[in-house]
Formats: C-alpha cells, structure tokens, sequence
C-alpha cells in the first residue's frame, strides 16, 4: 500500500522500472509538455506552485484540499448561515416560512458539518449529557477516517489550521521576534488539556467549547468577523452591542493565532484538544505512517519543511503528530520518505518508536484534579440573575448546558440577532451560551434556523410547526405600561402579536370612568393589552415593540413595559417529544372542562 | 350601558382610535371613506318583509353558533347583579364589567362574548330585571359587535326601544322610510358622537343631517353636532366644508378640563383633517415641481423619504434614512411601485412589511403636501 500523494523533488532519483500512476501518465499524453519538469528543468506546473510556495510545491494535493475545505468553511459561515437573503412570500396567505426556506435551499451542505466533524464536540458534550448525541456519527466516521491518514484532519480539513497556516503566511514567518525552539515537557499540554475536558465532562460540566479547535473558530468567527459583515452590508445601527464575554473570546482567538508567532501551527501541534484526540485514536488504530528509507542522506531539509514539529532529530517519524500532509516527502532531494502501512519495514533507516518527551503522571494528574475543579467550580456557580430566555426548542436546562458548546453558529444564523451571547452575568456555566435578547429584537415567527444550525442538539431541529408553538417563554404586562398607568393609548406590542400571527395578547379596559350610577362612560379609559398565556409563546416581538419605540425612540418609558420571562411553568423545555402534542393534551383538557359547563345547562340560545 | 351611539357613529374600536393617535394608519383610515355608501347593490326590503327577517333571525341561532365555545373567566359572578355589590372595577368578576373591559375591547372576542350573554341570560331566566339587563347587551352585542342587524333589530323591538341604534337596523336590513320613522322624531341630537346626524347622512340625506347637526351644536360641550357634521360632508366629498366643521371641533373650549369625550372628538377631526389634505385631496397636478421630504413613525422609528416632482410627474422617490431591521424588500420595492402608480395612496404593501409600507407612503403623503400651493 502507498499512500504517496506528493510532488516528488526533481533532484529524486526514479528507481528503475517503478511505472508513473496512471493519472500522471493520462496527463503527460494530453496536456502541453511545457507543463511538466524535463530532468532538472523545472516545467510551468511546479515553477507556479513554487511561486505559491515551497508546500505547495511539495504537496499541492494537500494544499488544494485544504483550500477547498476552508472554501466550503467560509461559504457555510458567510453564505449559508447568512439569514438575510431570505424574502417573505408575495403569495402565500399561511404561516410565512421565508428564514426557514432560506437556509434550507442554501444548506446544500449542512451548516454545521465542520462543528460536527470536530469529533471532541460530539465526545464531550454526549459524556456531559449521557445520552447519545448524533454528532457522535460524525466523530466516529472522521476518526475511522483518520485510521488511513493519521490526523489528516488537522493537516487537510480543519478550517483553524488552515487560517493557523495563513496567519503564520501573511504574519508569523514576518516577525522572528518570538519564535522559539526547543522541547520539554509542555509538548503533551493538549493530551493534558483533553484530560481535563473530559473528566470536567465525566464531572457533568462542559467546557470542551472553550478549547474544542472548531467551536474556537467559529465563536471566533461570529464575534469578530460576523459584526462586519452584519454592519458592512446592513448598517453599523444593526450589530448589537459587545459586552465582555465578546471581548474575552475574541482575545482567545487572537489569543490562539498569536501562538503562531512562538512556531508555525503551536496550537496545533502543543495545545489543540481536538487534536489530542486524533493523536490518542492515531496510537490506538492507524494503519498508515511516514516511513524514512535508507537512501536518507540527513540533509535535514524534511524537518525544516514540515510544519508539525513531527520529525525527529534522526529523522524519522513521531508519528503521534504526524498529519500526512506529505510536505516532507516532496522536499526530500532522495526519495527517502513514503506514506506507507504501518507493518511495512522495507529498508528502513531505523524504528520509530521510542517517544523523546515522555507523558508525566503527574501532568495527567494535575490535569484531572483540574477538570474536576472545573466541574465543582462551575457546576456549583448558582446564578442569581434572572433566567435567560433561551432560544426557541431550547432541551431542559441542565442538559442545554450540557451540550451546548458555546459555537456561537445560532448567532450568526439568527436573523436580527435575537440570540446573542450571554457574558458573565449568568456564571461561568453560562458563558457564551444563546440567550434571547428580546429588547433588541423578537424571535421572528418563520425561522427555526437556530436549531437547525445547532451541532449538538441543544437546540432541537424541529420543523417550523413545531417551532411555531414551541414555548420559549412567556410575555408579561410591567404595571409602568403606558395605557396600564393610564398615561397614554398604545397598542404597539398587540399589534406586533397579531402581525406575527400568534394573537396572544387582547385589550382590557382599564381606569373607566363611571358616571353617578356607576356604569362607565364611553370612550373613557385605556385599553390595556393583557397576554393570554396559553397563546404566548415567548418570542419577544412585544418586548422588541415597545423597547424600540416608548424606551428607545420617544424615551417615555426607562424600560420596555411587557418582558419575556422564562422559568418554570412558562416555557416548554423537553429533550423529547413535539410541542405540538403538548399543545393538543391542554386544548383536550380545555374542551373536557368546557363540555362539563355546558351540559348542566344544554341548549341556551 | 345607555349610550349605543358611538360605536355605532363609527365601527373605530379602542384599536382604532389609537393608531389614529400613533397616526400610522393614517392610510388605512383614510382609503375608505365612502365605505359606508357604498350602495350600488343595496338590498331594499318592504316593511313586511324586514318584520319577518327580524323575527325569523331571532329564532335561530347565528351561523357561527357552533364553532364558538363558550368560554368566560370561572371567577365571574354569573347571577349578573346590579349595581355590582363592590365599587372596584374588576371585569373578572362582574358581567358587565366583563362584557365592556374584555369583550368590546377585542374583535376576536366579540362572537363568544355574544353566546355568553345568552348563556347568562338563560341563566337567570326567572329574573326579569337581569333578563332585561342581558337582553340589552345582546342588542349592544349584534348591534355594535357584529352588525347582525336582524338579531340586533330582534332583541331592540323585544326591548320596546327605539332609537337611533333601531333606525341603523332598518336601514340597513333595506327599509329606509322605517329608519327615517324613528329618526323624525329625534329633533336635537344629545348623543357623544353624533349618531343620529351620521345615520342621516349615511342614508344619502345630507340637507337633513346638516339641519339636525345646526339643531344639536352647543348642546354639550362634546364638538359631536360638528364632528358629525365635519363626517357628513367628507362623504359627500364636500372636503372644504367639512375641514370648516373639523375645525370647529377643534375650537371648542370645555368648562372641564378632563372632558374626555370632547377630546376623543378633536382627535378624530386632527386625524380626518390631516387625512383629507394628505390623501383624499391630493392632486399630483398641483404639486410644485419640486424635491420634497417626509418622515413618518416606521417599525423601527422614523423614516424619512425625499420625493422629486418634476413635470407633473412623481419623477423619484428615495427613503434617505431608516433604522429598520427587517424586510429590506419594501424599502426599496415601495418606492418604484409608488413612482409606477404616481400615486401612493392605492399601492399594494409588500407582504409581511406593512409597518414599512405604510410608513413609507405616509413619508410620501406627507413629503409632497409640501408641494402645494
């Protein structure tokens, strides 16, 4: 079995009789000859990717994936998960479903595939929540991958690597200041790292978001760069405010690509627990590895071209770091390195196995102590503040936390940013979790692209039906309401309601004025909206109303005067089950009890 | 509950009569003012013929009778006393206070508030004062609620009342002269809101309207005799006129200062006049060639829009600044429909962006009253 893929080096020499592949040989019958390499004149072909750079000249395959996989990243992030492409229907009378339709028909790919690919998103948070969670699917599916290209993850797809790569193109090889050199034991930090993750997980608490490679990326994404676009194309006025959670991931972001001043790919290679997890599935089952020959020469040029830190000072492999990426093997001037399986030992220079750095006791250790700490410490942080109003379908609380890892792919779906990142005002446990900022805009009633962006289920993705009369919370009347004061008629969030369809909240007369029998005057009095619970499903568009025009716009109220509070009793927060159903159990139950009146009094007209 | 009149003298409901305030709707009130008249098929009905319509809805159920549950608050007190025993205003409580506070306010209400009454009212079959207390909600109820006029009519003659709520019934059930009947024997109109004088003039009588509204001015200080008047003339599209009349609503001076019927009246006569000069008056042709702009109260706060006249024609309009955050479609769609139909009073809105639409051709309106002369 070879797995080579690289552009071999033109000073190699062809062992004789060794046939081309076929594809090189279709392609030296059909294409011009200028293209390719005469001895050791360099052909149009390899002269353009060197001009790209030397690993694109060693491994264009690997770099043309790696493009490609960043590509289809960005279109996921910017395209696809961009709601305002969608129009409302000019014909349809029913339910709107613009939002919904959008990202469906732009979700040719599923928009969080890379979330899902990342196979500590799905680990953790199934350990956090014991149940199965479906992008364990994934997670399996990537590292059986990853048996045939060890960490080929890391080295082809992962979309931080990539921008890892670019930053350290345009920035890091710039800037000689901070580069360093040298191991020692802070080498395994991401097998430590990992550890505690997943006894903090074991623990009940969920922190693999905060470290997980794609959830730092796209969190990274929908705070720094999402804002910009949100505010280029649609107005500055659009992009909600920064609180210091924003701030605090952004600064990790920058935080992990600086790194990349210390050496090329340092998150990857030392701190990434995602990439941990690849290089502990890479001990346990790889088949395939770099193997060095014997015709080695100890030019050193391999590890100068490798950007992993994976070649040892003999030469040979530490395969645990090893991504495949084959750079190696097109730099070398011999032909020494192959892509081959494991048990292959043909003229090799020498094994493999001894590990120089080895993994302390005491790292796993402190790691362990540390993710129970976390668990304790966190899981223990009551929050004293009020609820947050989770997004609509949001599973049961505990489990929400559970598995939401905190990557920010909600925000950046949801239109008009009703879901925004909660800083530190709900705890640590809440940290960069979605919550409903209804003053800044309500849950339009035709999307449910939340969930259907949501990599892990903490968000469920039910179908605009369910979505529709899903309880996210439940709207209440504050006694400072303008006509409820009787200070002034206004029915902005009654007409919000019945614009959206929901029609949960109707007038009351309030402050009548009765004249000397006691019977109120007509045309006296203010009519008061009062929410009628069983129709309200929380979706803040009264709040929204009201904030913006009394509050904001004409400042006659300190505060919106109808809130959505979430709590017991006023959401509907199930793991399982449709919220349909819920709501056909209490119309039954409502018409039981009506039944009962009447018949007591049979026909009355 | 005396006074039918005003909710019969317009179907504006408290909704209504806000956003009139808000001032938004503006197009929305003003696009219909000939609503009421618009006659062409009117059924008309000999006498013989409405008496037995009467009495023959008054004996069956309505047709939505079976799809309306019957639903009301368990806290109310079904025996219906009055006066209520306690001086507090709690419409959870109090059937009457219930039928005002709730059922009036909400139109989606208006059905099951109607089969309550009944249900009350076989409740407390043996009570005749309470008999006559429901029967007179249910009058209020097909009268002003659903304009059912044959059951309102039904439950009116049961009463033995006639008044200007009966008239309404029979001309709208297609007998003028029994309407015209009970309306020659009002000689001053005392009602809040004009009702007598609107009913005069809905039934194309605008000589005998006008006589009843000189008859009835400054007989309270209320501005109804003008208010009605001021309605009476704006449709017979006699504009002028009537913005005379509206400003005399306007001029009239109150002995309280919380005289909350007068104010509901000059709002109405400040919505209509703004309306008329805005759109029932607006005449491209004699808009200076011009750029003019306009703002109006939009979804998100005020939008503002500049419009060009040039030769005669409606040349461009743009909206200049807007903090709207969702449907960008009619921002730019409202604009070149409005440029398309040189006019911005019957453009269809952009679907699920009414706020916008409504706002923008508001902006238009009010951009190109600038323009005149």
């Amino acid at each position: 079995m070879r797995l080579n893929h690289f552009l071999e080096s033109v000073h190699a020499s062809r062992r004789a009789g060794l046939q081309r592949p076929t594809l090189y040989r279709w392609a030296r019958k059909y294409l011009p000859s200028a293209l390719f390499s005469q001895a050791r004149k360099l052909g149009l072909a390899r002269k353009a990717l060197a001009a790209l750079g030397p690993s694109w000249q060693h491994a264009p395959l690997r770099r043309l994936i790696q493009t490609a996989s960043f590509a289809l990243f960005f279109a996921l992030f910017f395209y696809t998960c961009w709601p305002y492409t969608a129009t409302p229907s000019e014909t349809t009378s029913g339910w709107p479903s613009h939002y919904a339709d959008d990202l469906v028909s732009k979700e040719w790919v599923e928009a969080e595939s890379f979330l899902a690919l990342d196979p500590l998103v799905g680990i953790a948070t199934s350990i956090a929540d014991r149940e199965w969670v479906w992008a364990l699917t994934w997670a399996g599916a990537i590292l059986a991958l990853c048996a045939l290209i060890p960490r080929g993850f890391c080295g082809y797809l992962c979309p931080l690597g990539t921008l890892i790569d670019l930053f350290d193109w345009a920035i890091g090889k710039r800037i000689a200041r901070f580069r360093s050199s040298g191991r020692g034991g802070w080498v395994h930090l991401k097998y430590y790292l990992l550890a505690a993750i997943l006894v903090a997980a074991a623990g009940g608490v969920l922190i693999a978001g905060y470290a997980a490679a794609i959830p730092v990326l796209t969190r990274g994404f929908a705070f720094a760069l999402a804002p910009l676009q949100l505010g280029l194309a649609r107005g500055w006025y659009q992009v909600p405010d920064f609180n210091v959670g924003h701030l605090v991931s952004i600064a990790l972001f920058f935080g992990v690509l600086a790194l990349g001043l210390l050496r090329p790919r340092f998150w990857c290679r030392y701190v990434c627990p995602t990439g941990a997890l690849f290089s502990l599935g890479n001990f346990f089952f790889r088949v395939s590895e770099r193997k060095v020959e014997t015709s080695c020469i100890d030019c050193g040029l391999c590890v100068e071209a490798c950007p992993f830190d994976a070649i040892k000072e003999d030469f040979t492999t530490r395969t645990l770091d090893c991504t495949l990426c084959q750079t190696c093997g097109g730099s070398c001037p011999t032909k020494a390195i192959k892509f081959v399986e494991r048990w292959n030992t043909t003229h090799l220079k020498a094994d493999d196995d001894e590990r120089e750095v080895p993994l302390s006791r005491r790292g796993f250790l402190a790691a362990a102590f540390g993710g129970i700490v976390t668990s304790i410490g966190v899981g223990a942080h009551g929050t004293d503040g009020p609820i947050p109003v989770r997004p609509p379908m949001s599973v049961p609380e505990d489990a929400f936390l559970d598995l939401c890892i905190r990557c920010g792919a909600c925000f950046k779906a949801c239109p008009n940013s009703v879901l925004q990142a909660m800083s530190f005002e709900g705890g640590l446990d809440a940290l960069w979790t979605p919550k409903v900022v209804a003053n800044w805009s309500g849950c339009d009633p035709s999307c449910n692209n939340c969930g259907q962006v949501c990599p892990t289920g903490a968000i469920r993705a039910l179908p605009l039906e369910e979505k529709k009369v899903a309880r996210m919370g439940l709207a209440e009347v504050e006694p400072h309401c303008l006509p409820l004061a009787g200070k002034e008629p206004c029915q902005l969030c009654v007409d919000e309601c019945a614009a959206a369809g929901y029609d949960a909240i109707e007038f009351e007369l309030v402050h009548p004025q009765l004249d000397d029998q006691g019977m109120p005057i007509e045309g006296t009095g203010f009519a008061a909206p009062v929410v009628v619970a069983d129709r309200c499903v929380g979706c803040g568009l009264c709040q929204s109303a009201c904030y913006r025009i009394n509050t904001k716009s004409r400042s006659v109220l300190h505060a919106s005067a109808i809130v959505v509070y979430a709590g017991p009793g006023k959401e509907d927060r199930i793991a399982e089950g449709t919220y349909t159903e819920l709501r056909r159990r209490e119309d039954e139950q409502r018409r039981t009890r009506r039944r009962e009146a009447l018949d007591e009094l049979g026909d009355f007209y | 509950m005396s006074a039918f009149a005003p909710r019969f003298c317009t179907r504006l409901s408290t909704g209504a009569r806000v956003r009139a305030l808000v001032s938004v709707a503006l197009v929305a009130l003003s696009l219909n003012p000939l609503s009421a008249q618009s006659d062409g098929q009117r059924v008309v009905r000999t006498r013989q013929e409405v008496l037995e319509l009467i009495e023959r809805a008054g004996a069956s159920k309505p047709d939505w009778w079976d799809s309306v549950p019957l639903e009301y608050p368990e806290t109310l007190d079904l025996s219906f006393p009055h006066p209520p025993p306690s001086k507090e205003w709690d419409p959870r409580l109090n059937v009457g206070q219930f039928m005002w506070s709730i059922i009036n306010e909400n139109e989606n209400r208006f059905r099951q508030g109607t089969k309550f009454m009944h249900f009350v009212l076989k409740r407390n079959e043996g009570d005749r004062q309470v008999v006559k207390r429901c029967s007179e909600q249910l009058a209020h109820c097909y009268h002003d609620l659903l304009q059912d006029w044959a059951r309102a009519a039904y439950w009116k003659r049961k009463l033995g009342a006639k008044d200007v709520a009966l008239a309404n019934c029979y001309w709208q059930l297609g007998n003028k002269e029994m309407a015209v009947g009970i309306l020659e024997w009002i000689k001053v109109d005392y009602s809040r809101y004009g009702g007598a004088i609107k009913l005069w003039a809905d039934m194309g009588e605008l000589e005998r309207a006008l006589a009843l509204a000189a008859a009835s001015t400054g007989v309270r200080d209320w501005g109804a005799a003008h208010r009605a008047a001021g309605d009476a003339y704006r449709k017979f599209a006699r504009y002028e006129e009537a913005v005379d009349h509206y400003q005399k609503v306007l001029a009239v001076k109150s002995k309280s200062d919380n005289n909350l019927i007068l104010a509901h009246n000059q709002v109405h006569a400040r919505v209509a006049i703004e309306s008329i000069q805005l759109y029932e008056t607006f005449d491209l042709s004699k808009v200076q060639p011009g750029t003019y702009e306009g703002s109006a109260p939009a979804y998100n706060g005020d939008l503002h829009v500049r419009a060009t006249v040039a030769q005669g024609r409606i040349a461009d309009v743009q909206v200049i600044r807007h903090t709207e955050k969702q449907f960008y479609s009619s921002l730019s769609d409202m604009p070149v429909k409005v440029i398309r139909a040189q006019d911005f009073r019957n453009v269809d809105a952009t679907t699920g962006a009414t706020v916008t639409a409504d706002a923008i051709k508001s902006a238009v309106a009010r951009a190109l009253a600038q323009g005149r002369p």
